[in-house]
């Protein structure tokens, strides 16, 4: 006899929980953002010159690829990860170093694998390895003690040296941002997050006192403090505040921004992408991009608040916080309002590794979700073996 | 889960939501509140607008043959940022440099390295410019250069648009040349509307070229680019462009057959005057007068019932064609060193000469209208006397004649004595003695003006200017009591004298003493006389025409004044000067009716010419040869003032030179004058032509080997075996041009001259 009341949890049914929401809010993203690749880098078409569609090719498979591995970390399951935690450290630490030995130079950075015509950054997908290593090891005890916090913290420090090193100023503010909010969701007490605040302040203190930054990183956010510093660095933020307001309301039309086509804004379809939204299609279409965005967001915090376990849950926040801190300077850079660093818009930027990162670590949310009664599962088994068949 | 994090949990949401909300506001701010302004800043971002420069009007001659005009050249620049931030050092860059002389000099422009450095640090560039290095490089230097940036950084060969003077130095001072405006001309010339300059524009520098610069000088157009951020042009905005409008072309009054006739006359005499040995000092038997330097001359030709200049000469003259990209230090120095007798100075309008004996007319013009004549020692017109060769003034008093006190008397040119002289004879024969009678009568007797000789002059426009389109008139000088105290009292160190005496009087009658005149007043006051009495202000200009052929305006006579002239003595006097050349004892008589001093055998039958010869003398020079006719004499429809520095007699010089000219101008058998093209193509051709005449014929040509003008240039011209050699496209006939040759040595005799080939 079956009891039908009592879903069959000896073999669990993931599949059941798949979230639907998370994966069409993602594509959807990704899908305005190869339409936006296409308009940065299609280039002023005339009847002689076709446009170009090399990159509109390259980011339509990035978005295959990217779907390809979100079902991929879906299907694998957060809960391995957890067990592999140390593991992966290890290795994100090991291919960290490795970078800067073998590594690429690319605009005075050296973080990029060079495999062919293709590059890999290994700082991206260190991302979400950051956030499955904190999880882990945040998300074994209730309230964090303070020997735990110190730890959390050596196991950032770690991979934020190594990415200083290479230097990319703008990855390392993600990974505080990652675990800043990590450590908050953690629930660790005020007095330590006081202490964690005032080692993030002087920690970036001694990055731009030292001299491991580039002469024309320090420009750039010196350039956000006072627009009158360098007129060479504060070209690019004139530049985009021009295309920006260019757009006005309903934007000059797809494929019609002047300053796009120009391209007289730098890294307009990598950092600067927002650019393009905003001059093409407006105050209305950049809205509803950071609407859709936001509705992204509040998905992975829901799939968090529902996590019956607490590595789910900092997993979900640790997204959340990459995710939102990465939209905020992103955009805020191209509108004035942070200071000029690389960090490329999530799903909606050129670039494989970018995609990569932001697929998987969204597909790991949607195993949160997948898998939230497992828990509840692993909880009541004993009491089914005690019963008799 | 705790209730902690589920809390905490809740706070990072509303962080994160009201971090994007932010961004909301911010965009709604840029994009909506302060859009107006970006989008103003969007437009003049990717737009550029570039000035299309408007082609220069051209220059035609009186029947339409254009003598200016325009032509695209290649040129080679550099750009010294460029070449700066290739981060050459010292001595790759001097390589370079080497590199770029020697493709230039490949592609036939003669260029040292130190000629590029020199160019590529011109201080009127700026930085970020294009600096020109070479003008008409080849055309193979575009690829060149185009396909090796890395090796040649900032190195580009591009095409421009310059003046081309067409006949090469034919009538160059009064075409003038162009150049780049400088800061003055920037900051004081006023354009009309439309036609502003910006720096290096070029503008006319001189003659018609600045005197019709705004009627040249064209609208410029411009095209609206869009560029990228790195200054790339990436496309180019068809719905905002402006077309240029060509400037005006000017039509001017000369003929380029007869300015070539003249500048070649000119020219020739200037060749033969230098020729000569120089004579003997009559005073002194071991002494030499000064040499026959002939160091430059003008001929002025008018047509005298309407005042325009038909031909208007000056030598020594230069290339217009070598301003082209800017003359070059040495050019621009050369040009104006007095060593060289200053070939940009346009003796025609400029040059201030002692008028010699061509003044008598204007004499005699006071002393017949103000009554002199039969008054007091002066005879009636009509009766004639005995001028014994030399003068003694009256108010010396009763002197030995042949030692009289310093000052008292004045001779004829060696001393010649002339039976039974009257008015028209004293213009035939030039008696001098004639006219200081009449010059010192008209002092001394208080019944006639004392200036009355500078009167006339003056009425005829002598010590005026002209009122010639033409920048630069000189305005000679009329010695009076009068002006010469002013001049005394503004500067009494260069003019010590301020007294006038009865002497100053005689030598001024005779166009002597500070009497001053340019060849150009000198044929216009001739022509005053030749029309009856009617004085033009001279036009070279004829007329400016639009591109389209339609008239912008046009330049009729300009009367300015009129003469009184009595028949009584406009009788007489043609007659005096018609003499000057039909009668025997005529000054000019060997010059029209023998070939044995240059002249020709002139059909004075058929075209009587009035004329009168000058010798004027200059302090420790050769004498000023002057020659002043119209014809024909009756009806006269030209006028011609030939004026030869430092040549000797009027009749021994500028009278064959006249004569020669006219000879062919009333003929109608003026050559065709050939393009500075034809011309190098003909030097270039002759040594072939030589070779193939000596193929043909054997004759060896002998007498040509010297005048062999250069040995054929590499890769040059070809000759084929009809006789024909085709030189950068112009085809020369050997046959043509040998013959043309031979004329000119075979009809110059031994003294050989110029072939006139010299392009």
């Amino acid at each position: 006899m079956v009891d039908l009341r009592r879903p069959d949890y000896e073999t669990p049914h993931v599949l059941r929980h798949v979230d639907l929401v998370l994966p069409v809010l993602a594509l959807a993203t990704a899908a305005i953002g190869v339409v936006m690749v296409y308009s940065a880098t299609r280039g002023p078409a005339t009847d002689l010159r076709p446009a170009e569609t090399l990159f509109l090719g390259r980011q339509a498979r990035l978005v295959g690829v990217g779907a390809g591995s979100m079902a991929l970390a879906a299907w694998f399951g957060h809960r391995r990860l957890q067990r592999m935690s140390w593991l992966i450290y290890g290795v994100m630490l090991g291919v960290l170093v490795a970078v800067l030995a073998v590594g690429t130079e690319v605009k005075g950075s050296r973080s990029w694998f060079q495999f062919g015509s293709t590059q890999l950054q290994p700082s991206e997908l260190g991302k979400v390895a950051l956030i499955v290593v904190l999880a882990a090891w945040l998300g074994r005890t209730e309230t964090p003690s303070g020997l735990r916090v110190l730890v959390a913290v050596l196991l950032v420090a770690g991979p934020v040296g190594l990415i200083v090193l290479q230097p990319d100023l703008g990855t390392v503010l993600v990974y505080g941002a990652i675990a800043a909010g990590m450590a908050f969701v953690a629930g660790i007490k005020g007095r330590h997050l006081l202490i964690l605040g005032l080692l993030l302040v002087s920690g970036v203190a001694a990055v731009l006192q030292s001299e491991v930054l580039e002469d024309y990183q320090v420009r750039r956010l010196l350039v956000f403090v006072d627009d009158e510093t360098d007129t060479a660095a504060s070209y690019n933020l004139e530049q985009a505040e021009v295309a920006i307001g260019n757009g006005g309301l309903t934007g000059r039309g797809l494929f019609k921004g002047t300053q796009n086509n120009s391209a007289l804004v730098p890294e307009q379809q990598t950092d600067f992408i927002f650019t393009v939204v905003a001059e093409e299609t407006g105050f209305v279409g950049g809205a509803l991009l950071l609407g859709l965005v936001g509705l992204l967001l509040l998905r992975v915090l829901r799939i968090g608040q529902m996590a019956d376990d607490r590595f789910g849950m900092l997993l979900s926040a640790g997204v959340f916080s990459m995710l939102s801190f990465q939209v905020f300077q992103s955009v805020g850079m191209s509108t004035g309002i942070m200071p000029i660093t690389g960090i490329p818009f999530p799903l909606v930027s050129y670039g494989g590794s970018s995609m990569l990162t932001h697929c998987l670590a969204l597909g790991l949310v949607q195993s949160v979700h997948m898998r939230r009664h497992q828990a509840l599962n692993r909880r009541t088994e004993p009491a089914r073996r005690g019963q008799p068949a | 889960m705790n209730d902690v994090s589920r809390y905490r949990m809740r706070v990072l949401a509303i962080v994160g939501l009201s971090m994007l909300a932010v961004l909301a506001a911010r965009l709604w701010y840029l994009q909506v509140m302060v859009s107006e302004e970006a989008a103003a800043a969007a437009r003049s971002n990717i737009t550029r607008v570039i000035s299309v420069p408007a082609p220069r009007g051209r220059i035609l001659d009186v029947d339409g043959r254009v003598m200016v005009g325009n032509r695209t050249t290649t040129v080679l620049t550099m750009n010294r940022h460029e070449l700066g931030e290739a981060g050459f050092d010292e001595d790759q860059t001097r390589a370079m440099l080497t590199e770029v002389a020697l493709e230039i000099n490949r592609s036939g422009q003669l260029m040292k390295v130190s000629d590029v450095e020199q160019a590529l640090h011109d201080p009127s560039y700026g930085r970020y410019d294009d600096v020109p290095i070479a003008h008409d490089v080849g055309g193979e230097l575009l690829v060149f250069f185009g396909e090796r940036p890395d090796r040649f950084p900032g190195v580009s060969v591009t095409e421009s648009t310059v003046r081309s003077y067409l006949y090469g130095n034919l009538a160059s001072h009064v075409l003038g040349w162009v150049g780049p405006i400088n800061d003055v001309e920037l900051r004081e010339r006023q354009p009309p509307e439309g036609k502003g300059y910006r720096l290096r524009d070029q503008i006319g520098k001189a003659g018609v070229e600045l005197m019709f610069e705004n009627d040249l000088r064209g609208v410029a157009g411009r095209k609206v680019v869009e560029v990228d951020r790195l200054g790339e042009i990436v496309r180019e905005r068809d719905d905002l462009f402006v077309s240029p409008i060509p400037g005006d072309d000017i039509v001017l009054s000369l003929d380029v057959d007869i300015q070539n006739l003249v500048e070649r006359e000119l020219e020739r005499s200037i060749d033969l005057a230098r020729s000569r040995e120089p004579d003997q000092d009559p005073n002194d038997p071991n002494r030499l007068l000064p040499a026959f330097d002939a160091p430059g001359g003008a001929v002025v030709l008018l047509d005298p019932m309407v005042g325009s200049v038909v031909a208007m000469a000056s030598y020594p003259s230069y290339d217009p064609n070598e301003s082209i990209g800017g003359f070059s230090f040495e050019q621009w120095a050369a040009l104006n060193d007095p060593a060289n007798d200053l070939p940009m100075f346009n003796r025609a309008i400029q040059g201030e000469y002692a008028p010699g004996s061509t003044f008598k007319l204007f004499t005699a013009h006071a002393a017949w209208h103000e009554e002199v004549f039969g008054v007091g020692a002066v005879p009636r017109a009509d009766d004639p006397w005995d001028d014994p060769g030399a003068y003694v003034l009256r108010a010396c008093g009763d002197v030995d004649p042949t030692d009289p006190p310093p000052g008292c008397r004045y001779r004829n040119a060696g001393e010649k004595p002339y039976d039974r002289v009257d008015l028209t004879r004293s213009l035939t024969v030039s008696s001098d003695v004639y006219y200081y009678r009449i010059g010192e009568s008209i002092y001394t007797n208080p019944g006639h003006p004392d200036t009355a000789i500078q009167d006339a002059a003056t009425a005829y426009g002598l010590g005026l200017e002209s009122g010639i389109t033409l920048p630069f008139e000189q305005d000679g000088y009329l010695p009076t009591p009068a002006n010469r105290r002013f001049r005394h009292e503004q500067n009494p160190v260069a003019f010590p004298e301020w007294g006038w005496s009865t002497g100053d009087n005689v030598i001024t009658a005779i166009g002597q003493g500070e009497v001053l005149v340019t060849p150009l007043q000198l044929a216009n006051a001739f022509a005053t006389f030749a029309n009856g009495g009617v004085r033009f202000a001279p036009n070279v200009v004829d007329r400016v025409v639009s591109r389209d052929g339609s008239t912008v305006r046009t330049f009729g006579p300009r009367a300015l004044s009129t003469v009184d002239i009595q028949p009584g003595f406009r009788v007489r006097v043609l007659e005096g000067l018609s003499g000057v050349t039909a009668d025997e004892e005529g000054t000019a008589y060997r010059a029209f009716n023998s070939e044995a001093t240059d002249g020709v055998y002139f059909p004075l039958d058929e075209f009587p010419i009035a004329a009168k010869t000058g010798t004027a003398e200059v302090r420790g020079k050769a004498d000023t040869s002057i020659f002043a006719a119209f014809g024909p004499a009756d009806a006269p429809t030209h006028t011609i003032v030939a004026v030869l520095e430092e040549s000797g007699f009027g009749s021994g010089v500028a009278a064959p030179l006249v004569a020669r000219v006219l000879k062919q101008v009333l003929e109608g058998t003026t050559p065709q004058a050939p393009l500075a093209a034809e011309r190098y193509a003909r030097s270039a051709a002759l040594p072939l032509c030589v070779a193939w005449h000596r193929w043909r014929t054997g004759d060896t040509l002998d007498r040509l080997e010297e005048a062999d003008p250069s040995s054929g240039e590499a890769g040059g011209p070809v000759l084929d075996a009809s006789g024909r050699v085709v030189v950068r496209g112009i085809r020369v006939d050997c046959e043509d041009l040998i013959e043309d040759v031979l004329d000119v040595f075979d009809g110059d005799g031994a003294t050989g001259g110029s072939s006139g080939g010299s392009g």
